[in-house]
């Protein structure tokens, strides 16, 4: 999976927040700002970094539901069906439906790589390994779940 | 205010109509004349049923789950930045790179109709402040506008209201066809203007690089329909 930005060491860095760590790239923002907006638009520094904020915002906001019902349920891992619970229990109504679409796509997309990845390789976790303090010991566990049946090596 | 009257979706989808557009805050001068508000708001309503439809749309098209807009090791960082959160699932970030797209998304374009409304063409920190006021999903972010802009948004509200008979905040109308049109996905209408009940220059065509592929009439993105480019990019 691409990991842009700060790639190997996603560990603590050593308990600093840094600013710029907890916000998304206003680079970033900005680009997709600029996607809805019309072509003759401004928009106001502060107004990027306001949005900036609120990104950042959301995926607390919503990782604090999903982690608490994983907490509730004891489990250690919060996965995408959390993220997507945690949007509609917050009112997010709009965008739940489309995001558990996203991640069935996903999930149907890696299936697919993991079974080509088996037959050129032994390793067919190489896409969740990169991301080294991912929980998942083996592709998506809830991929797993999701597909049932899947192919081990 | 009844809003859920007149409030038709044009297609049984799974979405409802944004919760905010049916529990917006009605102006504290009260309504005068529900009908244009109404109108107006049900056409603000149309357009983010739009904009989500499109968003439906892409998300069927997504080949492409490796490159994001969004980079996912920050999202993991932020995600991390709770203490109560353990592990990560590898496709969590994944899809708050797609969430935090939508959320962008919505968040400016709720702003713009602001920045619309007062007649500017660059996106302020009050316009988001306003978005945040109106729409009530949004309540979470409160603490990051300050008051004063809040304040300053009510206020305009209120004064818009009670100044004119059609008493409303200009909710971004569709743009695209000229008046006349009805319904379903309006686009071009002009905005109009409170003060002189007349319809000013269209609103920007602040969809049109989200739209242009989904639009059934594409021609009238390029001038902005009936009215032309008055002023308008």
């Amino acid at each position: 999976m691409v990991d842009n930005g700060g790639a190997g060491a996603s560990g603590d860095d050593g308990g600093v927040k840094l600013e710029q760590d907890r916000l998304l790239p206003i680079a970033n923002v900005g680009r997709i700002m600029k996607q809805i907006l019309p072509p003759n638009s401004k928009i106001s520094k502060e107004a990027k970094e306001t949005i900036q904020e609120c990104a950042s915002e959301f995926i607390s906001f919503v990782t604090g539901e999903a982690s608490e019902k994983c907490r509730t349920e004891r489990r250690k891992t919060v996965n995408g069906d959390d993220v997507c619970w945690a949007m509609e229990a917050l009112g997010f109504d709009d965008y739940a439906g489309p995001l558990r679409r996203y991640l069935q796509r996903y999930r149907e997309m890696e299936g697919d790589r993991a079974n080509q990845e088996k037959h050129a390789n032994t390793d067919n976790i190489s896409i969740a390994d990169q991301e080294k303090d991912a929980s998942v010991p083996s592709s998506s566990s809830s991929y797993r779940n999701n597909r049932g049946t899947r192919c081990s090596s | 205010m009844d809003n859920n009257t007149t409030n038709h979706q044009p297609q049984p989808t799974a979405y409802p109509p944004h919760p905010t557009t049916t529990t917006t805050t009605p102006p504290p001068g009260g309504a005068p004349s529900p009908t244009p508000f109404h109108h107006l708001l049900q056409q603000q309503q149309q357009q983010l049923q739009m904009f989500w439809s499109y968003q439906r749309q892409e998300i069927e098209q997504v080949n492409d789950f490796k490159n994001h807009q969004l980079p996912l090791a920050r999202i993991k960082k932020i995600m991390k930045a709770d203490e109560d959160v353990r592990m990560i699932s590898a496709e969590a970030p994944i899809l708050f790179a797609k969430a935090c797209e939508l959320f962008i998304l919505e968040l400016t374009i709720r702003s713009w109709l602001h920045a619309e409304e007062n007649k500017r063409r660059t996106l302020q920190k009050n316009d988001i402040a306003a978005a945040i006021t109106r729409t009530d999903i949004f309540d979470f972010l409160v603490d990051i506008v300050p008051r004063d802009e809040i304040k300053e948004e009510a206020a305009g509200l209120g004064g818009i209201v009670g100044a004119t008979a059609s008493g409303v905040p200009y909710y971004y109308p569709p743009m695209g066809q000229p008046a006349a049109a009805t319904g379903g996905m309006m686009i071009g209408r002009p905005a109009m203007d409170p003060a002189t009940g007349m319809y000013v220059q269209p609103p920007s065509q602040a969809w049109q690089s989200v739209w242009q592929t989904s639009a059934t009439e594409d021609g009238s993105y390029g001038s902005g329909g009936a009215s032309g480019g008055q002023g308008e990019s």
